[in-house]
């Protein structure tokens, strides 16, 4: 045998690297497949959760009812379609007309509501429940000289109103977010009310 | 792993006196006397009892946010036979409370004999272990409660540890833990950590 056509030892060399390289290319194509493999399988499906069947299925129910809620929020404004992601801006809506508002409120919840803040006492609870939770007989230290009976019936109409929410292990009320809103609102009215609306008729 | 080594045992047993079966900063389960009773037993050691009387489960399934509190205590009358799981020592007093129960207990609670009452808390048992691992929770000495509310097909569920609280009933979730609160409800999901809150909602 010549020499020429003998492999030299680069040559050895390199279709050792050329089959290295080729195992290494089938090693990594084995690799993704085990990736896409498991990007199939949603995410949910592969958490191991070690309390029963009924909880993990209802989590998972639950996830999904969350995600289609998400979506659902987010196909309003954004289209997600073959040519890329459009985004919407909101449309436009008429704003309601006097008689079409006043028909859509309910003036029993209303009054309810307004009612309940119609009382010093009731308005002083809700202050001081804006500070944290507090329980009935830190609420009766703070309003000086109110029995125990007429600040309960105090917190049963604030509580009927929705303004405040009592736990009933701890004991605790604490105000809710409609109540904090209403005693805002309360005040604000009130400042105006009391400073009044000056005209300037010069 | 499931509990597939729990049995009810023959024995039926009615409450003298009302007894607190678990209580922590969020939650109290009571059980009101003469409640009936079947002990539940997992390699020859009591580790719960089937009842069945009024009881009682009072849930603050309610967050202080820096905005306003969001939530409702949740009260449940537990009248239909209900499971509980819980650690040695709480087994080992309630059983101080408990007494052998007659015919005429059994015929006060609506059933005709021993044997109405073990085939309705063995269907309870198997209905609740046959999907659900307690195994680990038994270990870890936590408490567990599953009952089934009235005209409802799913069966409610409390586990709790110290003061970490979960219950599942229908389409909610409520769990706690100091200071961290996670209230699921049908299209809305509430997360609260000290005082920071999400709230995800599909209104």
């Amino acid at each position: 045998m010549s020499d020429e056509e003998q492999p030299s030892k680069d040559d050895i060399e390199i279709e050792k690297l050329k089959r290295e390289v080729a195992d290494l290319k089938e090693k990594l194509n084995r690799l993704h497949e085990v990736i896409e493999g498991h990007r199939r399988v949603p995410k949910a499906h592969r958490i191991f959760i070690d309390v029963g069947e009924r909880i993990r299925d209802y989590i998972e129910d639950v996830m999904e009812d969350v995600a289609e809620g998400i979506a659902g929020e987010l196909e309003k404004s954004v289209f997600i379609g073959p040519h890329g992601i459009r985004v919407f801006k909101h449309r436009w809506k008429p704003r309601l007309e006097r008689g079409e508002l006043e028909t859509k409120i309910d003036f029993s919840k209303v009054a309810s509501v307004m009612s309940a803040l119609g009382s010093e006492h009731r308005l002083k609870i809700l202050r001081d429940l804006m500070r944290g939770g507090k329980y009935v007989s830190e609420l009766q230290e703070k309003l000086a000289g109110i029995t125990a009976s007429t600040l309960s019936s105090h917190l049963d109409i604030l509580e009927k109103a929705g303004l405040v929410v009592q736990e009933k292990v701890r004991g605790r009320y604490l105000i809710t977010i409609p109540g904090r809103m209403a005693y805002r609102m309360a005040r604000k009215l009130a400042k105006i009310c009391q400073e009044g609306v000056e005209i300037d008729i010069d | 792993m499931t509990l597939t080594n729990i049995e009810v045992k023959e024995e039926p047993l009615k409450l003298r006196q009302d007894f607190t079966l678990f209580q922590n900063e969020r939650c109290i389960m009571k059980i009101f006397k003469p409640s009936l009773a079947l002990p539940i037993m997992r390699e020859s050691e009591v580790v719960g009892y089937v009842f069945h009387g009024e009881g009682k489960l009072v849930i603050d399934a309610v967050i202080e946010t820096p905005k306003g509190a969001i939530g409702r205590p949740v009260e449940r009358k537990i009248e239909t036979p209900f499971i509980m799981l819980a650690p040695f020592e709480k087994v080992r007093k309630l059983r101080e409370d408990l007494v052998s129960a007659n015919i005429s207990d059994l015929k006060q609670k609506g059933y005709e004999g021993l044997g109405e009452f073990i085939k309705a808390a063995r269907e309870l048992c198997s209905q609740t272990f046959r999907k659900t691992c307690f195994g680990t929770f038994l270990e870890n000495r936590s408490h567990i409660f599953a009952f089934k509310r009235k005209d409802q097909r799913k069966i409610d569920l409390l586990v709790s540890k110290d003061d970490k609280l979960a219950y599942i009933s229908g389409e909610k979730l409520f769990a706690f833990k100091r200071g961290k609160s996670v209230i699921i409800k049908p299209g809305k999901l509430l997360i609260a950590k000290s005082n920071k809150t999400l709230v995800v909602s599909r209104n």
